[in-house]
């Protein structure tokens, strides 16, 4: 054991003996026995352990066991009870019936135009036909 | 009291022994709230990261190896897991705490909410949540929790030596930050 290492102890676990390294404890104590100066170094760590043991006041804390098996009891169990349809296990569910409005809507622009029926609606009527069949606003819809 | 081991509490739990579960939390919650909070500064986030540990317990038991069958032995695997919680809870941007920025006095705006009796605490506390992560956590565990150096080594998958490494780092660099707080000691 040599005073470098000692010190290194010292600053690493601190001043009691017991949290040294259990294979060096012996010879560290005997060092200190006979060290002025790896006293002093321990008298730094004393210090620096009373102001950590200070500051850890006992931390209050809210949680209780059968809240935690309750909260955990009830998280797993709902994952397990969860349907299994698309519309729950897709995060966009609420989207679907405005995306299917729109490609319907769409599909029904195409079809009108393409046969020539088209010719005398403006793209205002074409958005109010959007409008009814997707739900949408007219000011929803961008003019294309 | 219960003698039953962890291990025996682990494989109840894995067979939805809700009761055996009980047990164990009641086993460990404390400490482990403890070490929580004080690795990531605040006690409200450190119940929060208890409680999604205590879920990953839950959800392992059912294919828990015990010690004796080669396993790991559950209190080094559950510091583990709680540890890296902590340490990626602690790595997380606080967006709650963005919003509400006009409030927010320095980076570490919880870090003092584990509340201490006076100013000598709390700039201790402060110090301490100013240290890295890992070496906190190793302060946390050896200091606070009194685990051997052999354990935290293994709690956070690092070598014996890398544990004092850590230790004496963050221990100096409180020194340095707290040195108006000790008495200089004579040469």
């Amino acid at each position: 054991m040599t005073i470098e290492r000692l010190r290194q102890i010292l600053d690493a676990f601190g001043a009691d003996p017991a949290r040294w390294p259990k294979a060096e404890r012996d010879a560290a104590l005997a060092l200190l026995a006979r060290s002025p100066q790896v006293r002093r170094f321990r008298e730094e760590a004393r210090q620096l352990d009373s102001l950590l043991n200070e500051a850890s006041e006992a931390i209050e804390l809210r949680l209780d066991a059968t809240g935690v098996v309750a909260a955990i009891r009830d998280a797993t169990e709902n994952v397990h009870r969860l349907p299994k349809s698309p519309r729950s296990r897709f995060p966009l569910t609420g989207a679907w019936p405005g995306f299917a409005g729109l490609a319907a809507a769409a599909a029904a622009g195409f079809i009108v135009g393409w046969m020539g029926l088209a010719s005398d609606y403006s793209l205002g009527t074409q958005a109010e036909a959007a409008d009814q069949v997707s739900g949408f606003t007219v000011t929803d819809v961008t003019p294309w | 009291m219960d003698e039953r081991s962890d291990d025996e509490l682990m494989r109840l739990s894995g067979a939805g022994d809700h009761a055996a579960f009980a047990r164990l939390v009641e086993r460990h919650l404390v400490k482990a709230g403890k070490l929580a909070a004080r690795v990531v500064g605040s006690k409200a986030e450190g119940e929060d990261v208890v409680q999604e540990a205590f879920l990953r317990v839950w959800l392992k038991a059912p294919e828990w190896q015990p010690e004796a069958a080669g396993g790991a032995r559950f209190s080094t695997w559950f510091y583990r897991v709680l540890m890296n919680l902590c340490i990626d809870r602690t790595r997380k941007p606080k967006t709650a705490q963005i919003e509400a920025a006009g409030e927010i006095a320095d980076s570490k705006p919880d870090a003092l909410d584990i509340l201490t009796a006076n100013e000598t605490s709390r700039r201790v506390q402060a110090a301490i949540a100013n240290l890295p992560d890992r070496q906190r956590a190793a302060l946390t565990l050896c200091h606070f929790e009194g685990v051997s150096n052999i354990e935290a080594a293994e709690i956070l998958e690092i070598s014996v030596g890398a544990i004092e490494s850590l230790l004496v780092r963050a221990r100096r660099t409180l020194r340095e930050n707290l040195a108006d707080l000790v008495t200089p000691v004579g040469k």
